[in-house]
């Protein structure tokens, strides 16, 4: 590794404790006990004054959470406590639409995200999720103009809840797995995204999530809808402070793309090391649209995530970049998966993961082709790097084919970086740097993955880290 | 007693379900081992063998009705002899941790013991065919060798039916030692019938500076799972697997290999492929696992398939543990089609659309076929592999 890139993985969550690891005192409108029960699912049912058909659906998830199993596969989960978790916290009674409108603690946290500034300067639209709900929430008035629909899911179920009826479970099923299952139990906050025919965001829309209470469980719930031809780029990032006993993320996120629509979703996942994350994001392609995944990972205690890409019309396109970073006490089980159902869809999947310190990181994923999606090609190339002999990297790729009239590839390798390599890095230019890793992530059109919000710095040079100059 | 030991575990053991990981994609359903009775004579000659008449230095032949062995030139050295049940290397590497080496734990008879003495070379082959002959019965087979310091040898073992569509259930375990410097070539051959589930676990250990060279062909045999597992257990050590299969019909075959990396400076080399044709099914997993010690270690596997047909599938899971971080492990995997191009190129050359995919078949399988040292069996499993082309298209 050359000495910059040395200095990029160093630096990563180094000074976390002072950026993101504060948490300010509770003040808060609503806090439940802790545990999970039915008489939980009421009452945040109740709290939300929501529809008879939400309320079953909770209960009906509970059911199901309690019934699985958890998963024998991927991270140690034996020892989240579900009886520790606080499940529902509002922490204010009104959605502010101002950051002046802010409790002071909460606008502080905000302020010393950057998340204001950010706003000013890149972003279309944001929502700001503190704890359960979405406290602060605002879209660009020319957006709402063109019929662009950008709010919290909560908010979304009162004011069109003919659209959430109509696609709430129908991606991600309320009994797809264990976590699913408990984030559609307990589900708050979370944004709902509809991007009209032919309306296309050029600046991102963003959510930003933040968990301030100890043993906080959060289960944010996010829908989008990228109708024909439309697109949208939606950004989200979190951070937690850091405490001595564990947190719980679950969020589930449902993604429909129309035809010639776009959508790119970019995570920065960087929950402190006390935060188990285990999330379920799948988006289904329509006929020649495209889905991108850029989804990094750079924090929690353990993350269990693959953001899926069901292709299920003609020519849709699907790329996943999966960016993964393990420090100290960290198992980061990332990955990616594509499913051909139609004719020829295409897909890409990228892996990088990096583990230090003791860290353990790597790639799990699937692709999948369906019987009839002929002319599909993939491509999966999973790169990994193990920086020192008390780190561990694993790469499980499943690869399953019912279809002969296909292209599909995958590479793997892991490695320390040597000599020879670095010669060959230091004997490239930057500007062929640059173009290989388009040529790696495959991107359809040169729209930079790189993202101008202070806390993607990191994520950013995780990006560009060049990993032995492997173009694939 | 082991096998009273291995009887009630696989007594207690369940039949495997989808459920479970390393079966996922290999549906047992409607199949019950334990209902299938142990012969103890068998019916009517074997099938032929794939392999052309080898100049070996021994050979044995296992039925239902126990082994015969022809081995009268051996030099000095060289044990090719009936197994023992107390031989103390046995169970070594495949105990009965699970349900099929359980029940091959609890009921072989017919076992063979290869050991080959410190420095002894062999020039020509050691040879054991396995052949199942007896409609509806159960055939168990144990294979232990031993490749003493600095010997070099080469076994051949082919599994092979009476006839081919005989039903049944074969259940193999195999336990290999390669010892310090040793070089053992070890050739594995299964063309049972299609009507034979077949359950076989290879294990080799391979200890300071030894060499295994493995070649895995796989033709016959219903459904089941062949697991091939390396342990390079010693600095130096270097394992070598070659696969090649073929299956048509609604063949199912699984293979789960695992190259287990202990000791630093060690070296792996899996390479299979596999063509499926009509209903065929191929599930392949491979792991390599590289442990914290096993520094300096390269790895490397791959696994490619040509689905010749519409209806042909195949399910590859590569895998890497990686525990240790100055290492080289590389995997990859392919699937692709009978270009039709190339089809269109030679048959415009005159040849028949059966002669093209032949030659397309056999371009695609050349480069694992150039791996294997064994001329003969080289050659032979080159034609075997072709053989499974019909005639006419």
């Amino acid at each position: 590794m050359t000495q910059t890139e040395n200095e990029i993985v160093e630096g990563i969550g180094s000074d976390y404790a002072i950026k993101y690891g504060f948490h300010v005192a509770e003040d808060y409108f609503f806090k439940s006990g802790r545990g999970l029960s039915h008489e939980l699912v009421d009452a945040i049912s109740s709290h939300k004054n929501e529809p008879d058909w939400m309320r079953k659906f909770r209960h009906k998830s509970l059911d199901y959470f309690n019934a699985r199993a958890m998963p024998n596969w991927g991270g140690a989960l034996s020892e989240i406590d579900f009886d520790n978790i606080y499940y529902y916290i509002r922490p204010t009674e009104k959605q502010a639409d101002s950051w002046e409108d802010l409790p002071a603690d909460i606008k502080d946290t905000w302020d010393k995200l950057g998340i204001p500034e950010a706003e000013k300067k890149y972003l279309a639209g944001v929502g700001a999720q503190y704890e359960s709900e979405v406290v602060y929430h605002k879209l660009q008035q020319s957006l709402t103009d063109q019929g662009v629909l950008f709010l919290d899911m909560d908010s979304a179920l009162r004011e069109h809840e003919d659209i959430i009826k109509e696609h709430i479970g129908t991606i991600i099923p309320q009994n797809d797995n264990k976590f699913a299952a408990l984030n559609s139990a307990v589900w708050s906050g979370g944004s709902f995204i509809y991007v009209p025919k032919g309306v296309r965001i050029e600046m991102p829309l963003q959510a930003y999530f933040r968990i301030n209470a100890e043993n906080m469980g959060q289960f944010e719930r996010t829908l989008i809808i990228v109708d024909e031809d439309a697109y949208v780029h939606y950004v989200e990032g979190c951070t937690a402070p850091i405490y001595s006993s564990d947190s719980l993320h679950s969020a589930v996120v449902e993604i429909v793309v129309k035809k010639g629509g776009r959508c790119r979703y970019t995570t920065i996942q960087n929950w402190s090391n006390n935060v188990y994350n285990l999330v379920t994001k799948r988006a289904v392609a329509h006929e020649d649209a495209t889905m991108e995944w850029v989804d990094g990972n750079l924090g929690s205690k353990l993350t269990m995530k693959y953001p899926a890409i069901w292709l299920v019309g003609n020519r849709a396109h699907g790329e996943v970049l999966s960016i993964a970073f393990a420090g100290k006490g960290q198992h980061q089980d990332a990955g990616g998966k594509c499913v051909h159902q139609a004719p020829n869809t295409t897909s890409v999947i990228t892996s990088k993961s990096i583990s230090k310190d003791g860290g353990r990181a790597g790639y799990r994923g699937l692709l999948e082709v369906a019987h009839g999606a002929k002319g599909a090609k993939s491509k999966v190339v999973c790169d990994a790097l193990i920086l020192d002999d008390e780190s561990r990297s694993d790469t499980y790729p499943t690869i399953r084919i019912d279809e002969n009239d296909v292209d599909i590839g995958h590479e793997a390798t892991v490695s320390k970086i040597g000599e020879e390599q670095l010669f060959y890095l230091m004997s490239r230019g930057l500007s062929e740097a640059e173009a290989s890793a388009m040529v790696v992530s495959g991107f359809v059109e040169p729209i930079t993955k790189e993202l101008p919000l202070e806390y993607a710095v990191e994520m950013n040079r995780l990006i560009q880290l060049q990993m032995e100059g492997s173009v694939g | 007693m082991a096998n009273a030991e291995a009887a009630v575990r696989f007594a207690e053991l369940p039949v495997p379900t989808t459920h479970e990981e390393p079966w996922r994609f290999t549906d047992l359903r409607g199949f019950d081992p334990a209902s299938y009775p142990v012969p103890t004579e068998a019916i009517g000659a074997a099938a032929a063998s794939v392999l052309p008449d080898l100049d070996v230095a021994a050979s044995a032949e296992v039925s239902e009705g126990g082994i015969t062995i022809h081995a009268d030139a051996l030099p000095a050295g060289v044990r090719f002899e009936v197994l023992d049940e107390h031989d103390p290397r046995l169970y070594g590497l495949v105990g009965w941790s699970d349900k099929f080496t359980a029940h091959n734990a609890a009921l072989w008879k017919h076992g063979l013991l290869v050991q080959v003495a410190k420095g002894v070379e062999l020039e020509k082959p050691l040879y054991v065919r396995i052949a199942n002959s007896v409609p509806g019965g159960a055939l168990f087979w144990r294979l232990l060798v031993v490749a003493e310091e600095a010997s070099r040898f080469t076994l051949i073992e082919e599994y092979a039916s009476a006839s081919p569509d005989l039903p049944g259930y074969t259940n193999a375990a195999v336990e290999l030692y390669v010892e310090q410097s040793a070089k053992l070539e070890y050739v594995s051959v299964q063309n049972l019938s299609r009507e034979t589930w077949h359950f076989a676990t290879h294990h080799a250990r391979v200890e300071r500076d030894a060499e295994l060279d493995w070649v895995a062909g796989g033709f016959g045999s219903k459904r089941g799972k062949i697991r091939i597992q390396n342990d390079l257990n010693g600095p130096g050590a270097t394992s070598r697997v070659t696969g090649a299969y073929f299956a048509d019909g609604d063949q199912h075959l699984d293979y789960d290999t695992f190259q287990e990396h202990i000791a630093p400076n060690t070296e792996s080399d899996f390479a299979f492929k596999g063509a499926l044709r009509e209903s065929a099914k191929a599930v392949w997993r491979g792991m390599i696992r590289v442990e914290k010690d096993a520094q300096k270690t390269n790895a490397y596997q791959e696994n490619r398939n040509l689905l010749l047909s519409d209806t042909a599938h195949a399910d590859s899971i590569p895998g890497l543990e990686i525990m240790a971080n100055d290492v080289r492990c590389t995997h990859g995997a392919t699937l692709g089609r009978v270009n039709r191009d190339e089809v269109f190129y030679l048959m415009a050359r005159g040849l028949s659309r059966a002669e093209a995919e032949r030659l397309i078949v056999r371009g695609f399988f050349q480069d694992v076929l150039d791996r294997i040292e064994l001329l003969p069996v080289r050659e032979a499993l080159g034609q075997a592999l072709e053989s499974r082309i019909p005639q006419a298209l």
